[in-house]
C-alpha cells in the first residue's frame, strides 16, 4: 500500500468523456447513449378506448369506406351497432420535452387499423397504426389533448400545426365532419369534445 | 327624477369643448365624444374608434389587438378648466394610467371631469396612387363628465366587479343601466378588452355556459339625453372567472415511500419541502405547517420557513419549506410532520431522518492507542498518549471538525471478544488512527495495528493514519507485514507544544488523511451555502511535515 493520491473514488471523481475534434468542431462521445436523447415521441403503454362527442352530443364515427370522420346523433344502441368505428383508441406518447398530453387517435374498421393524420392541414385516417417511436418534435399523428379550464371538455391541438385544433364543421350537404381548424388557443365550442373512456 | 338630474348637472363641472382641426384621413367621423361617468368607479377612454373585434372568438390576445391601429403610439392631453394650453398626461398619476390607446382611471373622481384630447398616429389605408400614404396624426376630443356616485339612484345594484362561475349560466349586466329605466333597450355598445363586440346590444350579456376566456374588462356605452344634449354613459365591469369551491381536502404531493426516510448528515443544514395542492375556494384560508415530534409525542412547530405559491385557475400549489440550521443526533430520533388544511379537511405527511452512510461505514475513524499504566506518566506537564487519544483527538476531530470517531473505551459495548470486536469496528470505520509510541508497539494493542493492516489490504477504502506520538524502536517481534506498513504508510509526527493548537500543521495533516465529507445537497436551497471545491481544500492542506 503506497501513499497514493487522495481520491475517494465514489464521490470526488469527475467523469471525463471522450472528446474528438472533427472538421473544426469538438464532439463529446457519450459513454453509452443513455444520457443522450434526441427529441422524440415514444408510445406509452395502455392505450385507452373512448367515445368522442361534440358539445351537441353528436358522436364521432369513422365513415367506413372513407377516410373521414363524421359526427351524428346516436343512441347508445346505435353507438354499439356502429362499433368499432365509434370506438377511438387514444394512444398516449411520452415526449422528451413535455408539451402536454400527447396522443394519437386510432380506430379500427373492417379488420384494419387507421390513424388520424392532419397532414397538409387536412384530416384523414391513414391505414396502419401510428409508429411506436417518432423521431421528431412534431407529427401529423400527434395531438395535444388539453382540458378546458373548469369544464370536463377537451381540445386537441395539432403538434405539427400549432394553433390548429380538431373541430366539428357542418358541410354543405348538411352533415357534420371532423376537420382541422385554426383556433384562438382555447375558445370555440366547435373545437371542444367530450371524451368518454370505456 | 328628471328635475333631480337637472340640479345635479348644474352642480357638476362642465367645460366647453374646444374645437380641434380635423385632419382628413382620420378614421372617425365625429371627433368629439361626450361621456358620463360615475365617480368612484373604474373608467376607460379609448383613443380611436375600436375596431369591431374578434369578440366572437372569446380570447383576445395582445398580439391580435395590436394587429390594428390600437397599438400606435398615443399621447393623451388634458385641457385644464381655465382654458389654458392642454398639457400632456404623464404616467405618474396614482389613479390615471395609459397603456397603448387606453386611458384608465382607477377610479375616476370628480376632479377628473373635463376635456381630454388624444393624438394618435394613423396610417390611412393605401390608396391606389403613385405616392405612398402618409402617416397622419388624428385628434380626438373627449369630454368627460363625472357624476357623484352617491347621487346615483340605485347605487347598490351597480356592480363593477363580477365573479362568474365557470360552467354555469350567467350574465353580465351593464352597471347602472337598469337604474335609468329601459331594460329592454338594444342599443348598448359593448367592448371587451378594448375591442368592439357588435353582437352584443342588450343591457345584459348572457352566457349560457361560462368559460375561463370570458374573463376580462367589459365596457358598456349607452346614449342618454340630458337637457337636449346627448351623452354617452359609460361603465366598466371587471369580470373574473372562478371555478366552484373545491370539495377536496388538500393533497400533499411529496413522494410516498413507506416509511419515508431522508438521509442526512449531522451538523449540516437541512431543508424540508412540503408541496401541497389546494382546490380553489372563494374564502381561501390555507394552512401549511411543519412540525417536529419527539418520542414523547411532544409537537413543536418549525417556525423558520419559506412559502411560495403557484396560483392557477383550477388549483393552487403551496410549497412550504422549513429549515433546520443543523441536524443533530437528537433529530434522528424525531419525526417530522407536514400538515395542510383547508375548509374541507386536512392532510399530513411524515418523514424521519437517517444518517447518511455513503459506504455503509459508521465511523470516520477508529482510534487505536496504548492503554496506560498509572506509573507510566513520564512527564506530567506534557500530554500522555491516553489523554491525547481520549481527550484531545475527539476534542479536535469530533467537536471542531465534525468527524465521527470510535474509541474502544467509549463506544464499544463491553462483554464481547476483544479481537472480534476490534475487527468488527475497524470494518465499520473508514480510517484507523494509530497513536504510535514505545508502549504501543510493545503492548498487546499492536494487534489493532496488525488487524488494521490486514483489513486495509482487503478493503481499498480503509486507510491507516499513523501518528508518531513519541519516538520508538520497532521490535523485531513485529510481523513482517506490519514492519513494512510502518515503513511505507503516511506518518504524522506529534510535536507536543507545536502540534497542540487545532489549526496546527499537525491537525491539517491529520485532516488531509481523514475521509472527505460529503456536501451534496439535501434540497438545493440550503439554509447556508458551504462551498467546498475539492481542489481548494487540497491546496490548503499540502503541508510537509
Amino acid at each position: 500500500m503506497t501513499d497514493e493520491m487522495y481520491c475517494d473514488p465514489d464521490d470526488n471523481a469527475i467523469d471525463l468523456v471522450e472528446i474528438e475534434f472533427q472538421d473544426g468542431t469538438l464532439y463529446f462521445k457519450a459513454e453509452d447513449d443513455d444520457h443522450l436523447e434526441s427529441d422524440d415521441f415514444r408510445k406509452l403503454e395502455g392505450p385507452k378506448n373512448a367515445i368522442l362527442r361534440n358539445l351537441n352530443n353528436q358522436v364521432l364515427m369513422k365513415k367506413s369506406g372513407m377516410d373521414i370522420a363524421v359526427l351524428e346523433d346516436m343512441t347508445d344502441c346505435e353507438i354499439q351497432a356502429n362499433a368499432p368505428q365509434t370506438t377511438f383508441i387514444m394512444q398516449a406518447y411520452k415526449e422528451t420535452v413535455p408539451n402536454g398530453l400527447a396522443i394519437a387517435i386510432l380506430v379500427r374498421s373492417k379488420n384494419q387499423i387507421y390513424s388520424l393524420s392532419c397532414q397538409n392541414k387536412e384530416l384523414q385516417f391513414k391505414e396502419g397504426a401510428a409508429p411506436n417511436h417518432i423521431a421528431s418534435t412534431t407529427s401529423d399523428f400527434i395531438f395535444y389533448q388539453k382540458k378546458v379550464i373548469g369544464h370536463e371538455k377537451m381540445q386537441f391541438e395539432s403538434s405539427l400545426y400549432p394553433g390548429y385544433f380538431l373541430a366539428c364543421e357542418k358541410e354543405q350537404q348538411g352533415y357534420f365532419k371532423l376537420v382541422l381548424k385554426e383556433g384562438c388557443e382555447e375558445a370555440d365550442k366547435f373545437m371542444m369534445f367530450i371524451v368518454q373512456y370505456c | 327624477m328628471l328635475s333631480l338630474y337637472c340640479i345635479f348637472l348644474w352642480l357638476v363641472l362642465r367645460v366647453g369643448v374646444k374645437g380641434a382641426s380635423d385632419l382628413s384621413g382620420c378614421p372617425s367621423t365625429e371627433n368629439t365624444w361626450r361621456y358620463r361617468a360615475r365617480s368612484g368607479e373604474k373608467f376607460l377612454l379609448f383613443c380611436d374608434v375600436p375596431k369591431p373585434g374578434l369578440c366572437k372568438k372569446r380570447n383576445v390576445s395582445m398580439r391580435q389587438m395590436c394587429g390594428g391601429t390600437l397599438c400606435q403610439r398615443v399621447q393623451w392631453y388634458k385641457q385644464p378648466q381655465n382654458g389654458s394650453q392642454p398639457y400632456a398626461i404623464q404616467n405618474d398619476h396614482p389613479h390615471i394610467t395609459w397603456e397603448n390607446n387606453l386611458l384608465q382611471f382607477s377610479p375616476i373622481g370628480i376632479n377628473d371631469a373635463g376635456s381630454y384630447i388624444c393624438a394618435i398616429k394613423y396610417k390611412p389605408k393605401a390608396i391606389k396612387e403613385s405616392r405612398k400614404s402618409k402617416e397622419v396624426t388624428c385628434f380626438l376630443n373627449i369630454t368627460v363628465e363625472v357624476q357623484p356616485k352617491e347621487k346615483t339612484p340605485c347605487m347598490d345594484s351597480v356592480k363593477n366587479e363580477l365573479y362568474l362561475l365557470i360552467g354555469s349560466t350567467d350574465s353580465v349586466p351593464c352597471p347602472g343601466v337598469n337604474c335609468e329605466g329601459d331594460l329592454q333597450r338594444q342599443d348598448v355598445t359593448w367592448y371587451k378588452n378594448g375591442m368592439l363586440c357588435p353582437y352584443w346590444k342588450n343591457t345584459h350579456i348572457v352566457f349560457d355556459e361560462i368559460y375561463h376566456q370570458d374573463h376580462g374588462v367589459y365596457v358598456c356605452d349607452y346614449n342618454q339625453s340630458i337637457n337636449s344634449t346627448w351623452w354617452l354613459v359609460r361603465a366598466v365591469v371587471e369580470v373574473k372567472t372562478v371555478v366552484k369551491n373545491t370539495s377536496l381536502a388538500p393533497i400533499i404531493v411529496n413522494p410516498t415511500n413507506d416509511p419515508v426516510t431522508l438521509e442526512v448528515e449531522l451538523g449540516m443544514p437541512l431543508t424540508l419541502e412540503c408541496k401541497v395542492h389546494f382546490g380553489q375556494e372563494r374564502n381561501f384560508n390555507p394552512v401549511v405547517k411543519w412540525y417536529v415530534e419527539d418520542a414523547e409525542l411532544n409537537r413543536e412547530e418549525l417556525r423558520q420557513a419559506n412559502i411560495s405559491i403557484d396560483n392557477q385557475v383550477e388549483r393552487q400549489t403551496i410549497y412550504y419549506t422549513a429549515c433546520l440550521k443543523q441536524v443533530t443526533k437528537k433529530d434522528l430520533q424525531k419525526t417530522f410532520i407536514c400538515f395542510a388544511q383547508n375548509s374541507v379537511g386536512n392532510a399530513t405527511w411524515t418523514i424521519k431522518l437517517k444518517q447518511k452512510r455513503r459506504d455503509g461505514k459508521e465511523f470516520d475513524a477508529f482510534v487505536s492507542y496504548a492503554k496506560q499504566d498509572s506509573f507510566d506518566s513520564l512527564d506530567p506537564s506534557s500530554l500522555n498518549e491516553e489523554s491525547f487519544a481520549l481527550d484531545l483527538l475527539p476534542k479536535v476531530l469530533e467537536k471542531k471538525y465534525g468527524y465521527t470517531l470510535c474509541l474502544f473505551e467509549r463506544d464499544v459495548i463491553p462483554g464481547g471478544v476483544y479481537t472480534e470486536d476490534i475487527v468488527k469496528i475497524i470494518k465499520q470505520s473508514r480510517r484507523v488512527i494509530c497513536v504510535l509510541s514505545p508502549s504501543y508497539v510493545s503492548s498487546p494493542t499492536v494487534f489493532e495495528l496488525q488487524a488494521a493492516v490486514n483489513l486495509a489490504l482487503e478493503d481499498q477504502t480503509l486507510k491507516l493514519i499513523l501518528i508518531k506520538f513519541s519516538p520508538f524502536k520497532e521490535p523485531d517481534s513485529l510481523p513482517h507485514r506490519v514492519k513494512k506498513a510502518l515503513n511505507v504508510l503516511p506518518t504524522i509526527t506529534w510535536r507536543s507544544s507545536k502540534s497542540t493548537p487545532s489549526n496546527s500543521r499537525f491537525w491539517n495533516c491529520v485532516r488531509y488523511h481523514m475521509p472527505v465529507k460529503n456536501h451534496q445537497g439535501l434540497g438545493e436551497k440550503g439554509c447556508k451555502i458551504f462551498p467546498r471545491i475539492f481542489s481548494l481544500r487540497k491546496k490548503e492542506e499540502n503541508y510537509s511535515l
